[in-house]
Parts: structure tokens; C-alpha cells; sequence
């Protein structure tokens, strides 16, 4: 076991889901621009680590932003290679998948991006969208895929007829909501979720997080959950990561680590959290 | 008539035209907002929040929605529904400075995050060189980017999510803007940033008289930086009042079931209440009050008339168990 896994509560190998092992992910920024001429050197947004989400688990990233949840999460789900180290799902390098792999691995791991307009194509109803996905990963067509359009958006809380409207015609709340329906559209093995409820008014929050709950009991649906609301971790979380500047500094249980926090950058996040904590003295 | 407010928004009515007709996402609301004063807007996804804030600039997309007659919209006793276009290019960003809820979709791609601020702030002041490149250093180092100079030559898709929104409200803040509407402008921030950037809003506020319009659908934002808070349902005010007032004392059965959905640190992986039901569908309102049929203690009169806005303990609100006269 790694040392930065010591917070690890299943490990038979198998179990692991998806697994980022010593990966490390440099960028080039700061070419000469309008603005200032200079050239600077790369620098690592992730550096060396070693992350591992198992069946049925809710593992927490927290960290500042800009300290690198975003790209280690797009790193583990093979949306860009790491420079070293590598990431792997169900002990497989995401980078050597073969065509039926990938596929298999494409519809067991789904995501929520931070941003869930970007992620949404402007020209299809979200009926549509919906029902590619489910037709193409759940063999469903027709009056059956519909059904299961209504079920999903009933389950996100929007009403059946959302279907027929585009994208640009929900509000930031609802679009949230259909990004993580069309997640959910083929039941999932793994949910990689970035802020997927950061634009929700407290009660479809609370609902949005009953039924990560139910899908986790029910399916031993895995997740992998980046959020700023430190109560929103607390309450799903079973493991938690911190991310500092590229790095994992600490990782444990989230009982551990949110009450009794050893590094700094998590006692920094823990001080202020009242602000955002949503519990009134 | 009192002295008028900053701001002033009478019988707001915006309807969306869809495939199937036009609806109403915003259907008669009025509010204020006072010079140096800060005001929140609290509410359900979807209740209309981020199309009020687009009214007051003429943001609402073209040809799919409408400004209702009978709708008023005053700065400073200036109607801005009827301002020529040239006069809301003035407004927009100079007077009045927005962050917008989605920050990847508001910035363009295309160009750098910096030349985007230097853009945001020449329309409101004749900066050049070396001082355009100041101001735009310290605006970015404002919104706590230590590192200005690399964050100004990213472009944004270089940028992680917390840094975007930062440079949206640089940019917002860029025309020294008399109002600035923050629509979830720190809901991507962690928690220490989120802190720094509400400090200084209110530093702003208390020192420069800037009036805050802020948008949140987080209970503890609106605490930190709300002075009052007017609770929205279903495209209408349901409940307003002083911040605290409507938070610890609510009188609205909507907001009180709103604060019960905060999860409690205390029972983590437990079920959450939640308001049972979902919101009525856009012009799909219910008769009489839009919340009745989600709410435990509707009466008969619930679903036959709208309530006025009525006061309870501490707060007003548009709900028929305040009132004390029979029905
Ligand atoms: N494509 C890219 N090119 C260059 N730099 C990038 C790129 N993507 C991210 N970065 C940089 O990498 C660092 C980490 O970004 P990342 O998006 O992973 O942060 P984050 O932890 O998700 O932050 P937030 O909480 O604000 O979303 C940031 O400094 C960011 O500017
Ligand atoms: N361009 C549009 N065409 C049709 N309907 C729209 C359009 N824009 C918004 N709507 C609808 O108007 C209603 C109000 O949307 P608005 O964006 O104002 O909500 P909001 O209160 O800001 O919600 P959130 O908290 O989720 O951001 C929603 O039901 C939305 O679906
Ligand atoms: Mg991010
Ligand atoms: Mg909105």
C-alpha cells in the first residue's frame, strides 16, 4: 500500500475502480503575450499522485482553487495523458485501452464537468441528448429510451417536458441538473463529479445528494466528488484527499480529516469553512 | 414619495417565448436597492433570479423573451427599460458591473484574460501603456490572483474554474461601477478565497458606496454579505426582510423549508430533508399561491388567491397564514 493511500478502507485490487498512480501533468504557459512580453517555464498543475477510487466509495478532493482537482480528475478519466505516472481503471492504463475497452470504460466512468454548459451541445434538446446516450451505451430505442428520458429528469427534479427544450434555455441550476442526468442516463459504475452542485439552491441540493446516496446503496455506485462546500463532502464523503499546490498533502477518512485536520492547507480550508458551511449558530 | 433608491425595480414581468408559447419567468416583482446598501436575491433554481439580473442591463437574448408593459426598471430615477442602446452600452460595465452566473460561457475564448480586463476597463476610461497595464495588475491582484502577470496572459481555457470567476469579477469591477450584480459570482471559489472576495465587496461597499446586488442560493453569502434578502418562488418575492430575520426567523413556509435542506454536520450519509415535489414548470404556475401544492400547511384559500405580502414576526411575506383577518 502507498503511503498516501493509508486512508484506504477496502483494498482487494479488483475493487479499485479508477486509480491515478504517480501521475504528474506539466503545462507551458506565459508566452509572449499583449499584455507582457515574458517567457516563463512550465510549471506542474498535478505532481506525482497517487489517488484511487473503489466500488461503492465516495472519495472527497478538496483543495484551494487552482491547486489542481480539475486536471487530476481530467487526467484520471483519460481526458489528458500525464507526462509521467499513469492512470488506470480497473487495473488496465487508460492510455493502452483497446477499442472494446475503451468503450466499456467510457460507459462504466461518467463525469459532471465544472462548468456544464461547455458540456452540453447548444444544438440538441436535452430529450435528445439524453436519448443518444442511452441508446448508444443501453441498446434502449424508441418509446423505451423516451421512458427512460422522463424517469431521469424526473429523478434530477425537471419536469417531463424539459426534453424539448435546448440548453440555453435552462437556467444555471437546471443545466447542472441535466449534466449529471445525462451522467447517470447509464448507470454508472463511477461518477467523477466536479462541483455538481455548486450552482443549487440548498433544497434540489439536499435532493441531488438523496439520490447520490440512494444510487451508492442501490448500486455501489462509486464517486469521485470535487467541491468547494465542505459540508457537501462531509456529508457524502468516506475519504477524503486535499490538494495543495499540484499535491496531495493529506488523505484519510473524512471523519479524520475534516475534524481533526493535520496540514495546514486543511486547516486554512476548515477555518474558514463556517463561511460556507450553511449551519447557522 | 421618499428619496428614490439607487435602484429601483417596479412590477418586473419578463416572459421567455418557447416551442410551445410564451411563459412568464419573472411575474411581478419589486424591489430597491440603495446606494451603499447590498441586497440579496435567494431562491429555487429556475425561480428567475439570473433573468432579473439581465433585465436590468437589456441582456435577456433577443427575440426569445419580452419586458412586459407596465415593467420599471430605475437608476437613479432614470428609466432604463426605454434607454436608447447607446445609453445601456454606458451603463453597462459603467455604472452598473455584473458577473455572470456561467463564467466560461461570458468570457470570450478567443482572447487573453487580461486583454479581456484592459477591454473592460477602457470603455469607462482613457488608459493606456504601462498604467492600462497597472490598473488591469491590480484589479487581478484585488480578486486575490497572486499571480496577476501569468493569470493575465492565460487564456481562458488555461485558467481552473475559481480563476475564471475571479477574472469575471475583475472585469466587473474594472468601470468602478456604482452597482455591481454578483449572479453566484463566488460559488466556484473554495472557501478562504470566497471569503477574501465577500471582504472585499463589503470593504467596497462601506468605503466607495458601492451598492451590491447579490445573487446566491447560499444561505451563509447572503449572511456574510446582505444587509436584506428577498426570497424568490415561481418568478415571484414570497419573502423579504433583513438577512438575518429571514434566515433565523423565517416566516414563508417555502424558506423554512429551504433552511431545513442544510445539511447537518452533525448526521453525515443521512437522508436530507428536502421540499417534497418539484417546482411548477415555466407558465405551468398553480392557481392562487404557487407554492401550495408542495406546502403542509395549505388551506382552502391557498389555491385560490395570490397572498399579498403581509407581515409576520420579523420579516413580510406573500403567505396566507399571516394573515389575521378571516378569510
Ligand atoms: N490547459 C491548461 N493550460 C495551462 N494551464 C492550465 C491548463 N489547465 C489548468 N491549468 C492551470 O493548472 C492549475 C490547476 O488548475 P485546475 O483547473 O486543475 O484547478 P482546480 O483545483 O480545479 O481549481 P478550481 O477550484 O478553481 O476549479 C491552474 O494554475 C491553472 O491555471
Ligand atoms: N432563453 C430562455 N428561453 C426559455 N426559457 C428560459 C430561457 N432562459 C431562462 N428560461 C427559463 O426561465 C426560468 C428562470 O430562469 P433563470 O435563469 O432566471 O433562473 P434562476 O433563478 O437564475 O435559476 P438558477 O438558480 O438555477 O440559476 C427557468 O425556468 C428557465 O428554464
Ligand atoms: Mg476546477
Ligand atoms: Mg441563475
Amino acid at each position: 500500500m502507498k503511503a498516501g493511500e493509508s486512508g484506504q478502507t477496502r483494498s482487494p485490487a479488483t475493487d479499485c475502480v479508477l486509480r491515478a498512480e504517480n501521475v504528474t501533468r506539466r503545462y507551458e504557459r506565459g508566452r509572449a503575450g499583449p499584455i507582457r512580453a515574458r517567457k516563463s517555464e512550465g510549471f506542474e498543475a498535478v505532481h506525482g499522485v497517487d489517488l484511487s477510487v473503489h466500488a461503492g466509495e465516495t472519495v472527497g478532493l478538496v483543495g484551494r482553487s487552482g491547486s489542481g482537482k480539475s486536471t487530476l480528475a481530467r487526467l484520471m478519466l483519460g481526458l489528458e495523458e500525464p507526462d509521467s505516472g499513469k492512470a488506470t481503471w480497473r487495473g488496465r492504463d487508460i492510455a493502452h485501452l483497446d477499442r472494446d475497452s475503451t468503450l466499456a470504460f467510457r460507459r462504466e466512468v461518467q463525469v459532471v464537468f465544472q462548468d456544464p454548459y461547455g458540456s452540453l451541445n447548444p444544438r440538441h434538446t436535452v430529450g435528445k441528448a439524453l436519448q443518444e446516450v442511452i441508446s448508444f451505451h443501453r441498446d434502449a430505442a424508441g418509446a423505451e429510451a423516451q421512458r427512460s428520458v422522463r424517469d431521469l429528469l424526473s429523478l434530477v427534479g425537471l419536469p417531463p417536458e424539459s426534453a424539448r427544450s435546448y440548453p440555453h434555455e435552462f437556467s444555471g441550476g437546471q443545466r447542472q441538473r441535466i449534466a449529471i442526468a445525462r451522467a447517470l442516463a447509464v448507470e454508472p459504475g463511477l461518477i467523477v463529479a466536479d462541483e455538481p452542485v455548486s450552482a443549487l439552491d440548498v433544497s434540489v441540493q439536499a435532493q441531488i445528494l438523496n439520490l447520490l446516496i440512494d444510487l451508492r446503496e442501490r448500486f455501489d455506485m462509486a464517486l469521485l466528488l470535487i467541491a468547494h462546500d465542505l459540508s457537501v463532502v462531509r456529508h457524502l464523503a468516506s475519504r477524503v484527499a486535499v490538494m495543495h499546490d499540484g499535491r496531495i498533502v493529506e488523505h484519510g477518512p473524512a471523519s479524520d480529516v475534516l475534524s481533526a485536520p493535520r496540514h495546514p492547507a486543511t486547516r486554512e480550508l476548515l477555518a474558514f469553512a463556517s463561511t460556507r458551511g450553511r449551519s447557522f449558530p | 414619495m421618499t428619496e428614490s433608491a439607487l435602484l429601483e425595480v417596479r412590477d418586473l414581468a419578463v416572459a421567455f417565448r418557447t416551442g410551445s408559447g410564451e411563459a412568464r419567468a419573472v411575474d411581478g416583482i419589486s424591489f430597491d436597492v440603495g446606494a451603499g446598501e447590498s441586497l440579496g436575491l435567494l431562491g429555487e433554481s429556475g425561480c428567475g433570479k439570473s433573468t432579473t439580473a439581465l433585465s436590468i442591463l437589456q441582456l435577456l437574448p433577443r427575440g426569445a423573451s419580452r419586458v412586459e408593459v407596465g415593467s420599471s426598471i430605475r437608476l437613479e430615477g432614470e428609466e432604463l427599460l426605454t434607454s436608447s442602446p447607446a445609453r445601456m452600452r454606458e451603463v453597462r460595465g459603467g455604472e452598473i458591473g455584473i458577473v455572470f452566473q456561467e463564467p466560461m460561457t461570458s468570457l470570450n475564448p478567443v482572447l487573453r484574460a487580461g486583454d479581456q480586463v484592459a477591454e473592460a476597463v477602457r470603455a469607462h476610461s482613457p488608459l493606456d501603456g504601462a498604467r492600462l497595464r497597472q490598473r488591469v495588475e491590480s484589479l487581478l491582484e484585488q480578486v486575490g490572483l497572486t499571480e496577476p502577470m501569468e493569470v493575465a496572459r492565460a487564456w481562458p481555457h488555461q485558467l481552473s474554474g475559481g480563476m475564471r470567476q475571479r477574472v469575471m469579477i475583475a472585469m466587473a469591477l474594472a468601470g468602478e461601477p456604482r452597482l455591481l450584480i454578483a449572479d453566484e459570482a463566488t460559488s466556484a471559489l473554495d472557501v478562504t478565497v470566497q471569503a477574501a472576495i465577500l471582504d472585499l465587496l463589503d470593504d467596497l461597499r462601506r468605503e466607495r458606496g458601492l451598492a451590491l446586488l447579490v445573487i446566491t442560493h447560499d444561505p451563509a453569502v447572503a449572511r456574510r454579505v446582505t444587509n436584506r434578502l428577498v426570497v424568490m418562488y415561481a418568478g415571484r418575492i414570497v419573502e423579504e426582510g433583513e438577512t438575518d430575520a429571514v434566515l433565523d426567523s423565517p416566516a414563508h413556509p417555502y424558506t423554512i423549508g429551504l433552511m431545513q435542506s442544510i445539511p447537518d454536520p452533525e448526521r453525515p450519509g443521512t437522508r436530507l430533508a428536502s421540499i417534497p415535489g418539484t417546482v411548477p414548470s415555466l407558465g405551468d404556475w398553480p392557481p392562487g399561491c404557487r407554492f401550495h401544492p408542495r406546502c403542509a400547511r395549505s388551506q382552502a384559500r391557498c389555491s385560490e388567491r395570490y397572498p399579498p405580502m403581509l407581515d409576520g414576526h420579523s420579516t413580510r411575506a406573500a403567505c396566507w397564514l399571516l394573515d389575521e383577518s378571516p378569510s
